[in-house]
């Protein structure tokens, strides 16, 4: 261990490299790329992504140079030790860099500092992870170059696209939460700022909103998990919380307010895992925060591949993966992760079966996949879901950069946002787009599940983990240990609370792993039809898109009834009017280019040029032959060994393979299988053999079903109905509120009081002598009243055992005492001296003091006084501060 | 001599008195407001001349009823006059017509 | 080593940026291009002067020695001029404005003096203190610590900021104008500095005339409502704040025998709880109708409304801010068991009624200016819990809260003016589309909304997240509803991503479909110049907050401390002093 600390390079600047490079080229292009035009936008943005690729790939290579030193040596130590096999990292390799100290807070006694420092940290995962940020996302700042060429803000694409890839690299790369907060928000600033790209269209404005609001919520949660982790685990960065994560196992009473009684009582590993999966949930689309997803297809499409399908989304998967040993602290939080995972696999790709936007399609897809990594990491198979996400994102970019490929031709022709992405005006495409139809072909192979081909080997992994997989509780097994030993031995100390600890330790049911897997099963056979759909539908048969005029309403629509496609007018005024504004800002140059297009009708539609063919077809290479990066069945794991030390700890304590799992793993792939085949199978009978007739049967046999599912389950209307319309109804009682209560008691009935006042004074205020006359009039009758009678009113003050009553004087008054002591006044007296007595008053004794007055009109008045001595009262020293006695 | 006693005197005056601040309150004329004021301190001036006759050496009270009615005569000088303007200005003599202080 | 290469080597940042500045603007003028290059420099030589390692050097020499009347100075060179500004002439439009602008730039460079003093901890850094009206024991007594040292800064900055974009859009009476807002300035600043409780009051009133003259007189439609309705609040809060003043200055004394309304000496007076609750409801009414906290915060939004584009800036910016720095300097100096045992159930107002009920009325707005009022309340909020939770850590978001708040509420009453100045309405419903018009104006928008969101990177997240962490870990401040209070708080994100992203959707995004707004032009020259240091700081505090945090944390957490250690001391039962403290130099806290 201890050289493992001594040769940690701890500056590792070419980081500075890797991030700074996207920052500048977004600051660049944002700043001067209106200005500079195209040609250096363009330059600019490739070639900041290349140094950033390639201070990556420096950097990884570098990591991997080190660690195989680290193991060569570790290797060596072992066997000189005399053991064989002990060359195993226990703990990742790291490359820091301290950029600055950004923060720093008093923790939470005011004793010490939390430093929150901008550090960034490479390690196995981060490496991995930020190799293919910046590779994917270099060719797609590649095949972005063709695909905005139109577009009169092509500067402000690229500008917000490299500060996406930056944000995207901060998350990852950052060494602490709040660092990787940074990213995670910046990143979802990005998104905002690209699904609203073209914003001149209601729509697409209020899907980046969206976007950003669901991800807001998911914020609170990782908000909520910081705060935990910074209270129990007392730290926040990546390798104070490892080593800290033991103060996660205390016990967090959740009151009940309205019952004590049934508090509940979880671990603080659970709430933070389950805070944090809210987090995540919203960043990676999952139930319920997925719904944001399939409206941000509304963004160009390049970033769709980018953000929406290759990196952004996978981050919360980076985090539970990278906070694995919090996760696994709690297996009900894991069980948690998978079943949220399990279910939106499942519930994205019933959806994605009808759906006729081609990148809806996607996006259901990717939905749907990222509930498969969630399965995966949630049920422990931490290397195997994080492959799932490297898996992905060559194939999901490679299709989304294809279907942007095939709507950019059909743009072309068809002129027309929405019909140009309907899958029903398609066909035929593989004869003029064959590159793009390859990479597309390939890619659907893989996300389908083809044997060999890299979605394969993470999705059965994935099942074959979710199947086989049981987390436990870090402590079960010294518990489970220790109740072994009772047996023997039941005189040791410890036993009882074992058993009882033992009986505490929450572990997933055994029928979870069988329904998840099944579940899993399922959505692999509807992936594979819905992909192979989406393919048949696109590249096979005849192309469709001859017929359709843009002006007129789709005459082939077999579901026309059902859903009338998008044609509404306004929506098609709305094109025609940013049409209008683009020309209106940015010349006659594509106001050219569209008469042209519009003057040869009959044009086919073409191959994409090579920036943008090309960086599929290389996607879709990866697309094939990554599986064989981790192909657990075949034992070819070069990245799972890779992985191994980021996971060791986790693999050694928390997660292991149910007894005779192992046997299970070659029978529990033919599912798997046969899910490919029959989805597969079912999409070319159906689609190619019977030219979509039975789709349209079934359709129409089950309208309402259908009709639910091309409306993606009425979820968007259940939020609007609940969440959305209850914020409403909330906010509009409180502005009524603030209104008419708050303002209306607070200034308009204190000025109504006021002005009330001041009319019912002002009344008398009239000027009308005869009214101050009675006034006078009365208040010297009132005077007259008062002084008519007599008052005796005393005052006693106290002085030890000695108190002195003193009467108030008065006109003419005279004064008779009794002081109780037998000898009372017989005759009234007047003077100083008569205004006075004293008594004495023992402790706990009580006298009588009787005065009687009579004033110069002759009446009386008796007043009697109680003089009371009472023992002194305890000292209460803090009165009403709880916890000290309260005053008598 | 049978003298009337000091009470009777006591009642005329009040009832003098009650005469003229009642009136004084209730009338809006300021001519008979001015009256009302000159019944009242001569319901005083009474009560002087007869308290005077407790203290007959004194003189005390017929003093100030001298002084009563010298002041009653200033008064009465001074509130017709302004009575005289008040009624150059309004063209009448009722009191509630001078309220403009509200205004 | 040569100390001009020493020299070079610690300027060369500053130098390049303003190269940088001086050479990469096209289409400018040369004296623009020089005030760019000028601002750049000085941009880049402030992060570098006060670069975190730097600023807690230790001198020797005390600061009083070497700055004998700085906060003299401080308070009353605005003062002072607005008093020369009577002489101007006024026909002369430029000459009212450049004199006005000068003082205040004269303002502004006394501030940057305080960047030369040594933070002393748990003590004042800086004080004055001579008698002033000795037969009432009146003291004419400064002081600065870490508590109002950013507060005047803001205020220093943002003042001239202020004026000068309204000269821009104020065209008649300038004069009065100008003079207003120098009287303003002076009492914020006083008010800020003021440690003996009758000077505070004093000019704690005076804030109210020039503010209320210049919604009165400047306003809009409605503004002498709207400046009544201001004026009664906050003098109604005054008074009872008056009144408790005189109880402990005469129970002061009544228990030494002197008279004295000097807070290092009121603060060694005990009072039994059930008086220190009534006195520091006196206070406290007064502060929190400033800040202004729920249920008393109605007046701001009438005001913000009505109030001038300067006001509007000035008033949320800074003078807000004394009622949070009041709450902490005298409610809870003074009365620490009472603001310990309101504490919880404040943090409770201020979290429902602050954060989350501003919000939500936030959401509801169609009037542009009322929303942002609506946002300062739910803004502020976060402020209050901070301070409630009384944790080290979100003390000092709570302050940094505030200079954020300053800066990018600021900002935004700054950017609804432009366009409240082109189209002469503040109705959200008459705008959309903007940003294809007016890029820039939608561009610094967006960084300010997202600064007021509390966007990561930005100041607002640095600010929100000390605060909410401190509440999430305060220990016993909060009871058991620290948490819960935190993550309410944290609820508050979501609401405020909601209405202030509608607020851009409707106004910048969607079809440009109103045609009164097609010709207006992009941010002015003078806009821009206002603007371009307020988007600085947003990046500047959120990127690099420890030059804020670090000479607040000198004063906050022995303050902190000594306030825990004073709670901890059961209340008296009879009003006692405690004995001066040692040294001759008043501590912060009292005993």
């Amino acid at each position: 261990m201890e050289h493992h600390l001594l040769f940690q390079p701890d500056d590792w600047t070419p980081l500075a490299w890797i991030l700074g490079a996207p920052l500048f080229g977004a600051f660049f292009n944002g700043v001067f790329g209106k200005r500079l035009g195209k040609n250096a936008v363009r330059t600019m943005a490739v070639a900041v992504m290349a140094v950033s690729f390639a201070a990556a790939l420096y950097t990884f290579l570098q990591l991997h140079e080190f660690r195989h030193g680290l193991e060569a040596a570790m290797g060596a130590a072992a066997s000189h030790g005399g053991v064989k096999e002990g060359a195993e990292l226990t703990e990742p390799t790291r490359f820091t860099w301290l950029a600055w100290k950004w923060l720093s807070m008093p923790s939470a006694d005011g004793g010490g500092r939390l430093g929150i420092d901008a550090k960034f940290m490479v390690d196995e995962l981060s490496g991995v992870m930020m190799l293919v940020v910046t590779g994917v996302g270099f060719l797609i700042h590649v095949y972005s170059t063709s695909y905005m060429a139109k577009d009169p803000s092509y500067h402000r694409f690229f500008a917000y696209l490299n500060l996406f890839i930056f944000a995207m690299l901060v998350l990852i790369l950052g060494a602490n939460m709040p660092l990787l907060f940074v990213g995670w928000e910046g990143v979802g600033l990005c998104s905002y700022l690209l699904i609203g790209f073209w914003f001149d269209k209601e729509a697409n404005a209020a899907a980046g909103r969206k976007a950003f609001i669901a991800n807001r919520i998911g914020d609170v949660g990782m908000l909520g998990g910081m705060f935990l982790l910074a209270y129990y685990a007392g730290a926040l960065d990546w390798t104070g919380i490892t080593h800290g994560s033991q103060g996660l196992l205390q016990p967090i009473t959740l009151y009940q307010a309205a019952d004590p009684a049934k508090s509940i009582t979880v671990s603080a590993a659970t709430l933070t895992g389950l805070a944090l999966l809210l987090g995540c949930t919203g960043k990676s689309a999952q139930i319920p925060l997925y719904v944001w997803l399939p409206d941000a297809m509304a963004g160009p499409t390049p970033v769709s591949a980018l953000i929406h399908a290759a990196t952004m989304v996978t981050s919360g998967l980076y985090l539970i993966a990278r906070l694995n040993v919090v996760f696994t602290f709690s297996p009900f939080a894991m069980a948690v992760v998978a079943s949220v995972g399990a279910a939106t696999a499942l519930f994205a790709a019933t959806i994605g079966l009808v759906q006729n936007d081609i990148k809806k399609v996607l996006a259901y897809s990717t939905v749907s996949q990222l509930g498969y990594m969630f399965l995966g990491v949630g049920t422990g198979a931490f290397a195997m879901g994080f492959f799932h996400v490297f898996t992905h994102a060559f194939f999901k970019a490679a299709l989304f950069l294809g279907s942007g490929s095939v709507i950019h031709a059909m743009h072309a022709r068809i002129h027309d946002d929405v019909k140009s992405q309907d899958m029903r005006l398609m066909g035929g495409l593989k004869k003029y787009m064959p590159w793009t139809y390859f990479s597309m072909g390939a890619a659907t192979l893989a996300i389908a599940g083809m044997p060999l081909f890299s979605g394969f080997f993470s999705k059965d992994g994935i099942l074959f983990h979710a199947y086989a997989n049981r987390v436990v509780h870090p402590f079960k097994h010294t518990a489970e240990h220790i109740v072994e030993l009772c047996k023997t031995n039941p005189k040791m100390p410890a036993c009882g609370a074992a058993e009882q600890q033992l009986a505490a330790y929450w572990e997933a049911p055994r029928w979870l792993g069988p329904t998840l897997f099944t579940v899993g099963v399922i959505a692999a056979a509807l992936t594979a039809f819905y992909m192979f759909r989406l393919m048949f539908m696109t590249f096979w048969g005849e192309f469709k898109g001859w017929k359709v005029d843009s002006a007129a309403p789709l005459a082939l629509d077999p579901f026309a009834n059902e859903e009338p496609l998008v044609d509404e007018p306004e929506a098609h005024e709305a094109h025609a009017h940013g049409e209008q504004a683009h020309d209106e800002e940015h010349g006659h140059e594509e106001h050219g280019h569209h008469h042209e297009d519009l003057a040869t009708p009959a044009a086919p539609p073409a191959e994409a040029p090579w920036t943008m063919a090309l960086p599929v077809a290389i996607l879709a290479v990866f697309a094939v032959f990554a599986g064989f990066l981790y192909a657990e069945p075949l034992r070819i794991e070069p990245l799972g060994h890779w992985l191994d030390p980021v996971f060791h700890h986790v693999n050694m304590v928390s997660v292991h393979l149910k007894e005779g799992a192992e046997q299970l793993e070659k029978p529990l792939m033919v599912p798997g299988v046969l899910a490919f085949l029959i989805g597969s199978g079912i999409a070319y009978l159906w689609y190619v053999k019977g030219e979509g007739k039975t789709p349209a049967e079934l359709a129409a046999a089950w309208p309402r079903l259908h009709r639910a599912a091309l409306n993606k389950w009425y979820v968007d209307e259940l939020y609007d109905a609940t969440i959305i319309e209850g914020t409403d109804a909330l906010a509009d009682g409180a502005a009524l509120m603030d209104t008419w209560v708050v303002d209306g008691i607070l200034a308009k009935l204190t000025s109504a009081i006021a002005s009330g006042l001041g009319a019912v004074l002002r009344a008398f205020q009239n000027g009308v002598v005869h009214v101050y006359a009675a006034g006078i009039a009365i208040g010297a009758l009132g005077l007259f009243v008062f002084f008519g009678r007599p008052h005796a009113d005393v005052a006693t003050t106290k002085a030890g055992e000695q108190f002195t009553i003193e009467a108030t004087p008065g006109l003419g008054y005279e004064y008779k005492w009794d002081l109780g002591d037998g000898k009372a006044d017989q005759q009234y007296t007047t003077g100083e001296a008569a205004l006075k007595r004293s008594i004495t008053v023992k402790q706990d004794e009580t006298k009588k003091v009787k005065l009687t007055v009579k004033n110069a009109f002759g009446r009386e008045v008796v007043r009697e006084v109680q003089i009371r001595n009472p023992k002194p009262a305890p000292t209460s020293s803090a009165l009403g501060l709880p916890g000290a006695p309260g005053g008598q | 001599m049978n003298a009337i006693p000091i009470p009777a005197f006591l009642v005329v005056a009040a009832i003098l008195f009650g005469i003229g601040a009642v009136g004084f309150l209730v009338r809006r004329n300021v001519l008979v407001a001015l009256m009302s004021i000159e019944l009242m301190l001569n319901a005083v001036n009474v009560t002087f001349v007869a308290f005077n006759r407790l203290h007959a050496d004194a003189h005390v009270g017929q003093l100030f009823a001298f002084f009563n009615i010298a002041v009653a005569a200033a008064e009465a000088a001074v509130g017709l006059a302004i009575v005289l303007s008040f009624f150059r200005l309004r063209r009448t003599v009722r009191s509630d017509a001078g309220d403009l202080l509200k205004n | 080593m040569n100390p001009a290469l020493l020299m070079f080597q610690k300027l060369w940042p500053a130098l390049a940026a303003g190269t940088v500045g001086a050479f990469v603007p096209r289409r400018s003028s040369r004296v623009e291009r020089l005030g760019i290059a000028l601002a750049a420099a000085a941009c880049v030589l402030f992060v570098t002067l006060l670069w975190p390692d730097t600023v807690v050097e230790a001198v020797k020499v005390p600061n009083a020695e070497r700055f004998p009347h700085l906060l003299s100075w401080l308070v009353f060179i605005p003062l002072v001029g607005a008093g020369l500004m009577l002489f101007a002439p006024r026909q002369a439009a430029r000459t009212v404005q450049w004199l006005a602008l000068g003082i205040m730039g004269v303002e502004l460079l006394a501030t940057l003096v305080l960047f030369r003093l040594t933070p002393v901890e748990g003590k004042y850094w800086l004080e004055e203190s001579s008698p002033w009206i000795t037969t009432f024991g009146i003291r004419y007594h400064l002081a600065l610590d870490g508590f109002s040292y950013w507060l005047i800064v803001l205020s220093s900055v943002l003042t001239p900021i202020a004026t000068y974009v309204s000269f821009g859009s104020v065209k008649t009476r300038q004069k009065d104008f100008a003079i207003a807002f120098l009287v303003l300035q002076g009492a914020m600043v006083g008010s800020l500095l003021a440690i003996d409780l009758f000077l505070f009051y004093v000019m704690w009133e005076l804030m109210l005339v020039p503010m209320y003259l210049l919604i009165g007189v400047f306003g809009s439609a409605d503004r002498v409502r709207a400046a009544i309705k201001f004026f009664l609040y906050t003098m109604a809060g005054s008074l009872m704040m008056l009144v408790a003043i005189l109880y402990v200055v005469l129970k002061y004394r009544a228990l030494t025998g002197e008279l004295s309304w000097d807070l290092p000496d009121l603060e060694r007076l005990n009072f039994p709880l059930v008086t220190q609750r009534w006195l520091f409801w006196g206070f406290a009414i007064a502060f929190l109708i400033k800040v202004p906290m729920f249920p008393v915060h109605t007046w701001l939004p009438d005001a913000h409304t009505n109030a001038p584009t300067g006001g509007s800036i000035i008033l949320a910016a800074v003078m807000l801010k004394l009622g949070a720095y009041g709450y902490i300097r005298f409610a809870m100096g003074l009365f620490p068991h009472a603001a310990h045992v309101y504490g919880a159930t404040l943090a409770g107002i201020a979290v429902v009624g602050g954060v989350l009920y501003g919000a939500l009325c936030a959401l509801k707005q169609s009037d542009f200016k009322r929303l942002i009022a609506y946002s300062s309340v739910a803004h502020l909020g976060y402020v209050m819990l901070g301070i409630f939770a009384r944790n080290p850590a979100s003390m000092e978001g709570a302050v940094l809260q505030m200079v954020n708040h300053g800066v990018s509420t600021g900002a935004l009453f700054l950017l609804v003016g432009v366009i409240y100045d082109r189209r002469h309405t503040r109705d959200l419903a008459e705008f959309g589309g903007l940003a294809k018009v007016m890029p820039w104006y939608a561009a610094v928008f967006l960084v300010v909304t997202f600064s007021s969101i509390g966007l990561p990177g930005t100041n607002g997240f640095v600010g929100e997240w000390l605060i909410m962490s401190g509440a999430f870990l305060s220990k016993g401040t909060l009871g058991q509803w620290g948490r819960s209070q935190a993550m309410g708080a944290a609820l508050g994100v979501i609401l405020g991503a909601v209405y202030m992203l509608t607020v851009v959707q409707k106004v910048f995004f969607g079809p440009l479909d109103n045609p009164k707004n097609r010709r207006l032009p992009d941010l002015t020259r003078r806009e821009g110049i206002a603007l371009a240091p307020l988007v600085v700081l947003i990046f500047v505090i959120g990127l690099f907050p420890r030059i804020f945090t670090e000479p607040m944390h000198i004063t906050i957490e022995p303050w902190v401390r000594d306030f825990n250690a004073r709670v901890e001391v059961p209340p008296v039962e009879q009003p006692t002093v405690s004995p001066k403290p040692a040294s001759p130099a008043p501590a912060l806290g009292g005993e």
